[in-house]
């Protein structure tokens, strides 16, 4: 069941969901909310050498060689920053959200229309945000067209739908360790 | 709730992330980018409750997926305690 424009600014007043800095009147539209872009963006460093991947290795250390291969951008920094035709960033929400006050909660996050007629999408094949997440959403921007497209940091980038599960996932319900003493 | 230890590994790719490792039951380590107000006291994150159990293990489910691509690991039951417990 998604939730409407109501019950998101509800969950909100109650504090069951958290989204910090919480988002204005205009954010909202009937089933979704807005998030803005981080100043801060990782840009894949062009290297002429032979490279790969190896995320299936046992052990591999996926977050050092992504930090290897990327740089840490501030683009408010920059006089512009522009996203070249087929080019992958990785970058972030400015707003915290935190769902762990409602175990049954759980968010996509999407694009929003207006950027993808440009080509911009906004994640790749991971929009789901799962019950009990807590953080800044990190988002896989490519530009899938072939114009650059300037990314300005509090730009409106993304949308969030919020959901309710049917039931309690297991890590939220404590029935079957009630009353243990060890936990 | 209860909470895990973990190992801070260090700053992930943006300013309010960390890498942290847990421990598994078998002692291997899984590596999770969490965000920095998930670690509490320096060394613990919050996991909901257990989601399965199994002689001194327990089946948890961490807040997000691990750089393996796993949610769930099974871990000793000493490394976990209940929140309440440690805030007291």
């Amino acid at each position: 069941m998604i939730l409407t424009d109501r019950e998101i600014k509800l969950a909100l007043e109650k504090e069951t969901l958290i989204i910090d800095p919480r988002p204005t009147d205009i954010a909202f539209a009937s089933t979704s909310v807005d998030l803005t872009l981080d100043p801060i963006i990782s840009e894949f460093v062009e290297k002429k050498t032979d490279r790969h991947f190896d995320p299936g290795r046992q052990g591999y250390p996926l977050n050092d060689v992504l930090k290897e291969e990327t740089k840490q951008i501030d683009i408010s920094k920059l006089e512009r920053y522009e996203l070249a035709p087929h080019k992958l960033i990785l970058a972030w929400t400015t707003e915290y959200v935190d769902l762990r006050s409602s175990p049954r909660l759980a968010a996509r996050v999407e694009g929003k229309s207006s950027l993808g007629r440009l080509g911009l999408g906004v994640h790749i094949t991971a929009p789901t945000i799962h019950a009990g997440f807590e953080g800044q959403i990190q988002l896989e921007i490519i530009n899938h067209g072939h114009i650059p497209i300037r990314l300005r940091p509090g730009m409106r980038i993304c949308q969030l739908i919020f959901e309710q599960t049917l039931g309690t996932p297991e890590k939220g319900y404590r029935g079957q360790f009630a009353g243990q003493k060890s936990v | 709730m209860s909470r895990i230890r973990v190992d801070v590994l260090g700053e992930g790719q943006h300013p309010s992330e960390r890498m942290i490792a847990v421990t598994t039951a078998s002692g291997t380590r899984e590596n999770v980018m969490v965000d920095r107000r998930s670690i509490r006291n320096n060394n613990e994150i919050e996991i909901g409750y257990p989601v399965a159990s199994e002689g001194d293990r327990y089946l948890i489910e961490l807040p997000r997926e691990t750089t393996t691509g796993q949610w769930r690991v099974w871990v000793k039951q000493s490394d976990v305690f209940e929140s309440e417990k440690l805030l007291a």
